[in-house]
């Protein structure tokens, strides 16, 4: 035995599968749904068939969840966010990026020491040497887990 | 949106802004009866997948061409609303004069191949 009510249950399941989240177009569809239906039985056709053919007027949830698309910032967002995965990068970068570093330090603690003749006693041991030995260390276990990881860079 | 008839489902995209401007320059309305509308008027002819009429008065709300309200139908149902605003009737008014200019412009060509 047939079940509107049910029925319109499980298209709003599927609207919802689709990804027609927001309440305000889902609400609007159903109404629209639900005067279709109403149509269609005034003009003698069975609550099946009336349910089956407003359910193919109003349009796949795939095609509604496309045009919709535009009209939900989040899930716009979300949609954008996974079709540009993170970029990854080999551990040969890391490595780069490491060499730069240090050449940068050296340049830095030439032109500090040599040329301005300033002794930083504590140059090493400082909250900067903390800076660059932490950099160093992360610069490191990036490049291993670059070169050990099983996607390919 | 898509279209069941022989007009080509562009055609129908395009025209589909100034449709429902035009139809709500005459008063307020809702999806449902703008859809029928559009049936009657085109015989037919023109027949949108009724769910994509909804994105279409979305885009033209956040457009700042048409405003809502939500209201209740003749049984209590829900129902929401949409009326043309000012900036709504400019674009329906450069709407017209585009179409019309395309219409003219077909129409004389149209002429000459028969004369």
């Amino acid at each position: 035995m047939f079940n509107l009510e049910q029925s319109i249950a499980e298209w709003r399941k599927q609207m919802l599968a689709a990804g027609i989240k927001s309440p305000v177009p889902l609400e609007e569809l159903e109404g629209h749904l639900r005067e279709e239906i109403e149509a269609q039985l005034q003009s003698g056709m069975t609550e099946g068939d009336a349910f089956e053919m407003a359910v193919k007027q109003i349009g796949k949830a795939e095609k509604l969840r496309a045009e919709f698309g535009g009209t939900n910032l989040l899930d716009w967002l979300s949609e954008k966010s996974k079709k540009t995965p993170k970029k990854k990068y080999g551990y040969k970068s890391y490595l780069k990026a490491g060499a730069i570093l240090l050449f940068v330090i050296g340049i830095a603690n030439f032109v500090v020491v040599d040329v301005f003749h300033v002794h930083l006693k504590y140059f090493w041991e400082g909250a900067y040497g903390g800076c660059i030995y932490s950099s160093i260390f992360g610069l490191i276990k990036c490049a291993y887990k670059a070169k050990h990881s099983k996607t390919p860079a | 949106m898509y279209c069941v008839s022989m007009i080509r489902k562009e055609l129908v995209a395009a025209s589909a802004e100034p449709l429902i401007l035009s139809l709500l320059s005459k008063g307020e309305s809702y999806g449902y009866a703008i859809i029928q509308e559009v049936k009657a008027r085109s015989g037919g002819k023109l027949q949108w997948t009724d769910g994509m009429l909804y994105p279409v008065l979305h885009r033209l709300e956040r457009r700042g061409l048409l405003k809502s309200r939500w209201g209740e139908s003749e049984t209590g149902r829900k129902r929401k609303y949409y009326s043309i605003k000012k900036d709504g009737k400019t674009a329906m008014a450069k709407h017209h004069e585009q179409w019309s200019l395309i219409h003219s412009v077909l129409a004389g060509l149209k002429n000459e191949q028969y004369v």
